[in-house]
């Protein structure tokens, strides 16, 4: 772009946008006041967003939202306790006490993993493998059955380092557990174990991201943030703050559903990390990506 | 078993009530997206329902609209992207390029107010734009999402929407350009 006012072309959509404090405001608009060719950019997205508030909106189905009503009961009725047979209603309590005084007999899954970083930490659980490359643990894994396809990701671009893993066993569930490393030896274990989130103790922070559950746990001086990933339940446990603890285990659930599962595009990484990320790894980093 | 089907049922009541108002423009982003009236309407399905089944993390008095086109971009981008082969979207490097001498000839901004353009024509420059910068202005300048909200459906960062809205803004003024001029306007100094 050779255009003289080029430095200003961001900061006139800013203004346009109303994303300026008051100092930067007065200043644009100072700019504005004497240069022509600014203002005629500034009128240029006012055209633009003119048109597109123009739009009439696409017509929708008749029965679109019939059909969305339908949906929504049936899946009201899907999960309504069933009436008609209450000995069934009664085996069924039974086995959820059978399953709970299971549950209760081990230590629960949120200080189980806690116990696994822990010991990590502490150097008495060590790894089975040391490497970098995630395919090469996924392979491991696979080759020592965990009974599962695991999926390893590369963290690198978030500052985080895969170290290596191993075949673990959490709460009596066999799991895939492997560890990364950012600066400062921040570190990030994870596990990943056939099972359902329903079999997480109460208590939990819940938290939405693209229509994902994830259930966040503090315990022995760790954060433990666990998700659904198909048959699979995932769990990443560290000692950084709830909230970047929080937007790792975003970025790799958001990397799962995604069809490459990479990390490398920047339109998959959710806001949080890249901060996280860049923060890690200094301010040359904060540049816009996009 | 009275009590949690009255509660179900509540929940349901208070998700219609809340979500429910929104999905013609859920209707309408999904059909700009897709362009295909089967899979905008099984990914407004989709978004609807997965959106019922978290609503308990739904926090009231936040942007619901928001919430649920944070849930349809990410179905979207999981499911039907993958699968559909896109024309190839133009090239929005060239469109910008042209953006400094299509200002120029624009003239005088009282010119750029006038409708010059239909609006089968802004939905086709629209279109043509590839997905990740057409995403970004149907939430900002359509459906009027924050760039911190946008950024959130997106799963990208406030500058990474910034930049793009930008970019996208640029394009699809140098296409409403060419509408423009194909309608007979030339240059400035024909103008009364």
């Amino acid at each position: 772009m050779s255009d003289e006012h080029v430095h200003l072309d961001m900061e006139i959509q800013d203004l346009f946008d109303g994303r300026l404090d008051r100092a930067e405001r007065e200043r644009v608009e100072a700019h504005l006041a004497e240069c022509a060719a600014c203002r005629a950019r500034r009128d240029a997205l006012a055209s633009v967003r003119g048109a597109l508030q123009g739009l009439p909106p696409a017509p929708a189905p008749e029965e679109l939202g019939r059909e969305i009503r339908r949906r929504l009961e049936e899946e009201l009725l899907r999960r309504r306790p069933s009436r008609r047979f209450p000995v069934a209603a009664l085996l069924a309590a039974a086995a959820v006490l059978i399953i709970v005084l299971m549950l209760a007999s081990r230590k629960d899954l949120p200080s189980a993993a806690a116990g696994d970083f822990g010991r990590y930490r502490g150097g008495t659980l060590s790894l089975e493998l040391s490497t970098s490359d995630p395919h090469e643990l996924e392979a491991f894994f696979s080759q020592r059955g965990v009974g599962f396809r695991t999926r390893v990701f590369d963290l690198s671009t978030m500052g985080y380092r895969l170290i290596g893993g191993r075949v673990h066993t959490l709460a009596g569930r066999r799991t895939a557990l492997f560890v990364y490393r950012g600066e400062g030896n921040r570190t990030v274990l994870c596990e990943m174990f056939l099972g359902q989130t329903s079999a997480l103790p109460a208590g939990a922070s819940r938290h939405e991201h693209g229509g994902i559950l994830f259930s966040l746990y503090r315990r022995e001086d760790s954060t433990q943030v666990f998700w659904q990933e198909g048959e699979v339940t995932c769990v990443l446990v560290s000692d950084l703050t709830p909230d970047e603890t929080l937007a790792l285990a975003y970025a790799k659930a958001m990397k799962a559903a995604s069809p490459s599962g990479t990390i490398k595009t920047p339109r998959s990484v959710p806001y949080a990390d890249r901060r996280i990320a860049a923060r890690l790894r200094g301010p040359a980093d904060e540049r816009d990506p996009g | 078993m009275t009590a949690p089907d009255a509660q179900a049922e509540e929940k349901r009541r208070r998700f219609e009530e809340v979500a429910l108002p929104f999905l013609r423009a859920i209707h309408t982003v999904a059909w700009r997206l897709t362009h295909d009236a089967e899979e905008s309407r099984d990914l407004v399905q989709e978004t609807y329902l997965r959106a019922y089944r978290t609503f308990d993390a739904f926090r009231a008095g936040t942007n619901c609209k928001a919430w649920l086109l944070t849930i349809l971009y990410s179905i979207f981008v999981n499911r039907y992207r993958k699968k559909r082969r896109q024309p190839l979207a133009i090239s929005i490097e060239e469109l910008e390029k042209q953006f400094p001498s299509r200002l120029e000839s624009a003239g005088p901004s009282d010119r750029l107010s006038g409708r010059l353009w239909s609006d089968r024509e802004v939905e086709e420059a629209l279109a043509a734009l590839p997905e990740d910068f057409r995403a970004a202005v149907l939430l900002v300048d359509i459906e009027e999402l924050s760039y911190e909200e946008a950024a959130t459906a997106l799963a990208c960062p406030v500058g990474t929407v910034r930049s793009r809205l930008f970019r996208a803004r640029k394009a699809l003024f140098v296409a409403l350009q060419d509408y423009a001029r194909r309608a007979g306007y030339r240059e400035p100094t024909g103008m009364p």
